[in-house]
């Protein structure tokens, strides 16, 4: 069967619509065109112009559905929720531990609206992650801008007085305010069958401002050295890399057992280790400076173990990215719905 | 419910159609005033399969290609008929007020 101008025209239109669409409909609505036209195939030579905006009114509105349509995209969708949800996590323990750090800065004589500014950030995107977590997404929208504007408003008064200490932490703390006050507001929507539970993310903000809090405020104190050199071991790197690599080593345990079908958490952790990962592996040469020169002293048992420890996320992240492929592809670009609505009953 | 969707479930009442068959068949029953063209008839019918209103029917080959024919199933029958009840009370409620409407002659006293 050889295929006129008109019928390569109309197919060139129905390319705007999305690739499952195409499959579910584009034959068929190729042959109702063509009846439509009746003998005009053989003299048409393009479709009308009603015909292709009723095409690109309709591609619009699929490629706008689309989002929660497809398996595949909609595993895309649950990524970007989950990627906000760690970053929003990891800003959470971001924020505590600057306003723990900048108790010891008060005792320097930094003023007292650097604390109150820290105090405000950190109380909004903690807000920001409990409201999330809760799966209050209008009330998290707003407080993720109110923090972003708060992270922003500190950050130029600590630079303006000279206080801003570390400056990586500042510039990952706008960075994630960003990111994170761009996703809340544009891509959340209420999902009640895809939220965690509250008190898991709660348990872990806790878990992270116990562990990390101390850490930074002992920066600002005189400790034994060895005690020093615990803390200098339980960095916030390291602590990231020990979270992630037991989240991560659930999730992929998860999937390979066949208890999770969408790869969302493990495309979403997937950035998160190999940051960290490379973090770590930077770190690898002041670990072995001080062991080889002494200096502090980090024990040679520290370096071994934080650097197994850094392989193992590594490996862990690059098994993540090869399983959420592998689950990636087996989900369908079709949309369920529609493709069990095109099976003719009893074939 | 739309226009359009009401008028393809109720093409499909007369029995499975393709998609060409259900634009003629809309075209009859609205009079004319409601002319799909074809990326509006799929829209429709997307929509329609996507919730149980319609189904395929059966595939068959003309002139080389494999028509689609789409039939209604139960539920979408019983959409349907809600709609037109519903309609249909609208349609009673504003006759009764039509029948009641004296317009004022002269204008405003």
């Amino acid at each position: 069967m050889s295929t006129s101008l008109l019928e390569r025209r109309y197919r060139r239109v129905l390319r705007l619509l999305p690739v499952g669409y195409r499959q579910q409909w584009e034959e068929d609505m190729v042959a109702s065109f063509l009846a439509a036209y009746g003998s005009e195939p053989m003299t048409a030579s393009r479709p009308r112009l009603g015909e292709v905006a009723s095409v690109v009114t309709l591609a619009v509105r699929a490629r706008l559905l689309a989002l929660q349509a497809t398996p595949r995209a909609l595993a895309w969708y649950h990524t970007v929720r989950a990627l906000t949800l760690i970053s929003l996590l990891l800003q959470s323990f971001l924020v505590t531990s600057m306003f723990a750090f900048s108790f010891g800065e008060y005792a320097f004589g930094v003023p007292h609206y650097i604390i109150v500014s820290r105090a405000f950030t950190m109380l909004f995107v903690v807000a920001a992650f409990v409201a999330l977590a809760l799966d209050r997404v209008r009330a998290a929208r707003v407080i993720a801008v109110l923090a972003l504007v708060a992270t922003v408003a500190g950050l130029i008064a600590a630079i303006t007085i000279g206080t801003l200490n570390p400056p990586p932490l500042g510039a990952a703390e706008i960075i994630l305010g960003a990111w994170i006050a761009v996703t809340v507001v544009a891509v959340f929507s209420p999902a009640p069958g895809l939220r965690p539970s509250p008190t898991l993310w709660i348990v872990l903000y806790l878990a992270g401002v116990h562990l990390m809090a101390p850490v930074i405020i002992s920066s600002h104190t005189t400790l034994a050295n060895d005690a020093w050199t615990w803390m200098q071991f339980l960095n916030p790197v390291v602590l990231a890399s020990a979270g992630l690599s037991v989240t991560m080593g659930i999730a992929l345990s998860r999937a390979l057992r066949g208890r999770e079908r969408s790869p969302h958490w493990l495309l979403a952790l997937t950035p998160f280790g190999l940051l960290v990962g490379a973090m770590n592996l930077l770190a690898w040469p002041i670990g072995a400076r001080f062991v080889t020169i002494g200096g502090i002293g980090l024990p040679m048992a520290h370096v071994i173990l934080w650097c197994v420890s850094d392989v193992a996320l590594i490996g862990l992240t690059i098994a993540s990215a090869a399983v959420s492929v592998r689950l990636l592809r087996r989900l369908s670009t079709n949309r369920a719905a529609i493709a069990d609505g095109l099976e003719i009953p009893g074939h | 419910m739309t226009e359009p969707a009401f008028f393809v479930l109720t093409a499909l009442l007369g029995g499975p159609l393709h998609g060409y068959g259900i634009v003629g068949e809309v075209d009859g029953l609205s009079e004319g005033r409601v002319r799909l063209k074809i990326g509006s008839l799929y829209g429709v019918l997307d929509r329609l399969v996507a919730e149980g209103h319609v189904e395929l029917d059966r595939e068959e080959p003309y002139q080389g290609r494999l028509r689609r024919y789409y039939r209604i199933t139960g539920t979408g029958a019983a959409a349907l008929r809600a709609e037109a009840a519903r309609q249909a009370a609208n349609v009673r409620a504003a006759e009764r007020r039509i029948r009641a409407y004296q317009p004022r002659l002269g204008g405003t006293a």
